[in-house]
């Protein structure tokens, strides 16, 4: 329904709704107002009627004061004066008084009078038994207490009720006791009620209390409301409204229903109050309506019937370009200016959804990776380029209805409907690795991930990327054949190879380090420094460093203590470890065991060594030696002096002598080295070297645990040479004393003496070649063993006091053996 | 004898005996022998005290230099011939020394004819 026609209806609707509203309001609100005034009126009828029957017995009451009250009557009462009733008691003096009945008693209630008139008829006639004979003491009538009180009321008689009224006889003056009563009455008749009537209104009625034409509702109402304001009142119909009053006996009895009866005409004027108002609000309310409806019609609704066709129109036409126009300054104006203001965003964000789908769709066209859509059927919807590429995937085969299963292999679709149910139950796709059957039949081994799609708040089916892992499952199994093929290799090569990370953390060992005691497990975790050699640390570190910064292979040799304390040589090829962006991030290297090698190598070394040596002593030593003798032999034969040729042919024997020495030292140094070094007890060493100088005197002194040092096979010359020295050049020497000390590079044993010592600038030429009173190759070939083995020699003694000589052996050269 | 006319000739030798010989057989010869050092600081000294014309320089001296690097001085400093007196005939040796141009090489054992020969020899240069 058009809002106009809304409008309308709802309008219209409403003012009747009001209409009926205020009317009923009104009409209740008046017609009750004007029913309280007809009842207040009715009221007051009822009352004045009331109060006229009370009246009519005041008016009684009076001419009853006329004759109680009177020496007259007391006479008669008293039989005094029998003329009394003939001068006063004619039946026209009934018609008077318009009474109908006149009694007169003593104070026992005896009648001593009474007479009864027909007014009507104006006739005398019998008086009511009830006034016959005696009347009882207590009956009210008789109330003599107060002369001056009159009793009135009705008494219900036969025929017709009595209006009735009593006073006490007493003399004029109202002295003396009542001498009885004077009693005075009127039928309430017809005939008085209609002239009640004509005095009061004209519908009143009276009615005994018992009579069945009163209903029971009504006298049980009439009984209740006796006692407030006087009676009730009853509409009796809508032209008549009734007013009922209790009228009671003198014995106080209900005796009578007193009811007047009117038209409504205040009720009546009421209704036509009412419907004038109403006539009025109508009109008006109607007037009201159809402006307003008008005057909304031609601001509101029209122009928002207006703008609704334009937005429909908009809305049909999909064109978020077109605008609203609708003229004026308020709110309507307002909404087309917010309406054309959200067309505009909306025209933006559709160009931005358009940009965005495209380019969306271009990237995934573009996308190496396979984006597929299926309804929850597996029925495929959408594919991208790629797909299309791989399995064929067209147009025509998604409108003519493909499944995905087509595709899979028969161990994978259980597989793949496990999935698709957990991600229906809201579990998140954990990419499963599928094989699927591509176009040209090749397989594709890739992993597939998909989602819900839900569209208006159901699911409709599924998207899915397939990333083809083929090449990388080929790799990764390349990469396993190649790491067995390698890890046989690195197992079966008789090289440890190793990485270490750029702290130098061990991160792989092969298991060749079992060789040479360590576990695996020891060894990864742990720095390659602690199994360097303590004296090839600082050469290693300082090599590592330096060849790293050129970033280059580098190699280098140390040694290595095994699980035991032994010594190994070690070749270490390393190169950089690069992660992808050329960041160094460890150590690749093989240690090959060169023990053998350096051993021969060493001893190459030290041929090489001797050689020179040799070298030196043939060609330099014993040449110069010869240069000298032949020197000497020219200058003997040149001169004529004997004592000069006898000194010339002594220095000629010398010479001889030093060049045998010179052969008798090569065939010494000759023996170094050639042998391979082994582990020697000192101490057993020590005791047989003493024995060659048992009969030196000297005293010696030798005080440190068993002790063995790995060391080249001379060295018990090593001790020879050291207490031989002592003995030739120590001149004072008492004593020798040999002892050990530890320290964290390794032993020291110390030879101390107690001789000459050796002069500051001596200590290091002592050990050179050449130096010395004898062959001057002693302590030199001394160093020479010792250093076979890395143990080195030096003196440090105080001159004068003695010499001191500290042979340092390194850690992993000596050993406390085991008993 | 006597062919040359006194040149002096400075001798750095350690060795005494030889030193003793290369002395008398100078002498012989008829060279003034203006002095003898047994290392390269001596040697380097006496250079400058004596002003010899020709050294005799035996490469395996004693001392913080050999005979090769006091040569190598003296040439930088003196226009002085230098004479390698040497027993040392290893290859690497004799390039060290042909590297400071010496102007000759007398090997021990040497005799008259021997010095004589090399001197004049470099005299001559």
């Amino acid at each position: 329904m058009k809002l106009q026609k809304k409008s309308l209806l709802v309008f219209v609707v409403l003012l009747i709704a009001v209409l009926i509203v205020i009317s009923v309001f009104f009409s209740t609100i008046l017609l009750a107002s004007y029913s309280a005034l007809e009842e207040q009126y009715v009221a007051k009828d009822l009352n004045q009627a009331v109060n006229k029957l009370n009246d009519e017995l005041f008016t009684m009451s009076s001419i009853a004061s006329d004759w109680g009250p009177w020496d007259d009557t007391v006479d008669f009462v008293n039989g005094n004066d029998p003329n009394y009733l003939n001068s006063n008691l004619k039946p026209y003096g009934f018609d008077n008084l318009n009474l109908n009945l006149i009694v007169l008693t003593n104070t026992k209630g005896e009648v001593l009078f009474s007479g009864a008139y027909d007014l009507k008829n104006k006739v005398m006639v019998p008086v009511p038994a009830f006034f016959s004979g005696q009347l009882d003491p207590k009956n009210p009538l008789m109330n003599m207490s107060d002369p001056h009180q009159i009793t009135t009321g009705i008494v219900m008689l036969p025929d017709d009720p009595m209006l009735v009224v009593s006073q006490p006889i007493v003399h004029s003056d109202f002295s003396g006791p009542s001498q009885g009563v004077v009693i005075m009455g009127r039928y309430l008749n017809k005939e008085e009620i209609a002239r009640l009537a004509e005095l009061t209104r004209p519908n009143l009625t009276f009615t005994r209390i018992d009579d069945p034409a009163l209903s029971p509702n009504l006298v049980l109402r009439i009984r209740d409301n006796s006692g407030s304001a006087p009676g009730i009142i009853q509409q009796l119909n809508m032209d008549q409204v009734a007013g009922y009053a209790l009228i009671r006996d003198i014995y106080g009895n209900d005796a009578l229903v007193l009811q007047i009866t009117e038209t409504r005409d205040i009720y009546h004027q009421g209704i036509n109050t009412t419907v004038q108002v109403i006539l009025i609000i109508l009109a008006g309310g109607l007037f009201l309506g159809l402006l307003v409806i008008f005057l909304l019609d031609r601001v509101v609704l029209k122009r928002m019937a207006s703008l609704a066709l334009q937005v429909n129109t908009i809305g049909k036409s999909g064109s978020t370009r077109d605008h609203v126009v609708i003229e004026g300054d308020d709110e309507l104006s307002g909404l087309a200016t917010e309406i054309n203001r959200m067309l505009e965003t909306i025209e933006q964000t559709q160009q931005k959804v358009l940009v965005s789908e495209a380019r969306f769709r271009e990237l995934a066209e573009q996308l190496p990776l396979i984006i597929f859509e299926m309804d929850t059927n597996g029925n495929l919807t959408y594919v991208n380029k790629a797909g299309v590429e791989l399995f064929g995937v067209t147009e025509q085969k998604i409108l003519e209805g493909i499944n995905i299963r087509h595709y899979l292999y028969e161990d994978n679709i259980e597989q793949m409907q496990r999935g698709l149910s957990a991600v229906m139950s809201g579990a998140k796709s954990p990419g499963e690795i599928y094989s699927l059957k591509q176009l040209d039949g090749n397989l594709m081994r890739a992993i597939v991930s998909t989602s819900l799609v839900h569209r208006e708040g159901r699911a409709t089916g599924f998207r899915g990327i397939v990333l083809d892992i083929s090449e990388r499952i080929r790799l990764e199994e390349a990469l396993t054949e190649s790491e067995e093929k390698y890890r046989a290799i690195t197992e079966n090569t008789p090289d440890i190879l190793f990485s270490t990370d750029m702290a130098g953390i061990i991160t792989y060992a092969s298991p060749q380090v079992n060789k040479y005691g360590f576990l695996v497990e020891e060894v990864i975790g742990k720095s390659l420094r602690i199994f360097i050699h303590p004296a090839d640390i600082d050469q290693v570190e300082n090599n590592l460093s330096r060849e790293l910064e050129k970033g280059a292979q580098f190699i280098s040799q140390f040694r290595i203590l095994d699980k035991w304390g032994t010594t190994f040589w070690f070749e270490e090829k390393s190169s950089l470890r690069l992660d992808i962006s050329g960041k160094p991030v460890g150590i690749y290297g093989i240690l090959r065991d060169v023990t053998e090698r350096k051993r021969v190598e060493d001893a190459i070394d030290i041929a090489n060594k001797k050689l020179n040596l040799m070298n030196q002593i043939t060609r330099h030593d014993i040449l110069n030696t010869i240069t000298g003798l032949l020197g000497c032999v020219d200058m003997a034969k040149a001169t004529n002096s004997p004592e000069e040729q006898e000194q010339l042919f002594n220095d000629i024997r010398d010479l001889t002598r030093v060049i045998q020495r010179h052969i008798t030292f090569t065939k010494e140094y000759q023996e170094v080295g050639v042998h391979l070094p082994q582990w020697q007890n000192v101490n057993n060493l020590l005791n047989k070297v003493f024995q060659n100088f048992e009969k030196s005197g000297i005293k010696f002194s030798s005080e440190f645990e068993t002790l063995e040092i790995y060391a080249d096979p001379l060295l018990e010359k090593v001790f020879y040479n050291l207490i031989e020295n002592a003995i030739r050049y120590g001149e004072t020497i008492t004593t020798i004393s040999i002892y050990s000390g530890i320290s964290d590079k390794g032993l020291s044993l110390v030879f101390e003496d107690d001789g000459v010592g050796i002069e500051a600038g001596q200590k290091q030429e002592i050990f050179k070649r050449g130096v010395g009173k004898n062959t001057g190759m002693g302590l030199f070939l001394t160093a020479e063993i010792l250093a076979i083995t890395g143990i080195t020699i030096e003196e440090d003694g105080i001159f004068k006091k003695g010499a001191r000589f500290e042979i340092r052996i390194p850690n992993g050269t000596w050993r406390l053996p085991r008993d | 004898m006597g062919l040359v006319s006194g040149e002096k000739i400075l001798l750095v030798e350690d060795d005494d005996i030889i030193a003793r010989v290369e002395d008398w057989r100078l002498k012989n010869l008829g060279y003034t022998v203006c002095g003898r050092a047994t290392n390269g600081a001596e040697a380097m000294e006496l250079m400058v005290n004596k002003k010899p014309d020709i050294v005799l320089m035996d490469i395996n001296i004693k001392g913080e230099i050999d005979g090769i690097e006091t040569t190598k001085r003296i040439k930088k400093i003196f226009n002085v011939p230098v004479i390698y007196v040497t027993s040392h005939s290893d290859g690497a040796t004799l390039e060290r020394a042909k590297e400071t141009k010496p102007d000759g090489f007398i090997i021990k054992p040497f005799d008259d004819n021997d010095l004589r020969v090399a001197i004049e020899l470099a005299l001559r240069k």
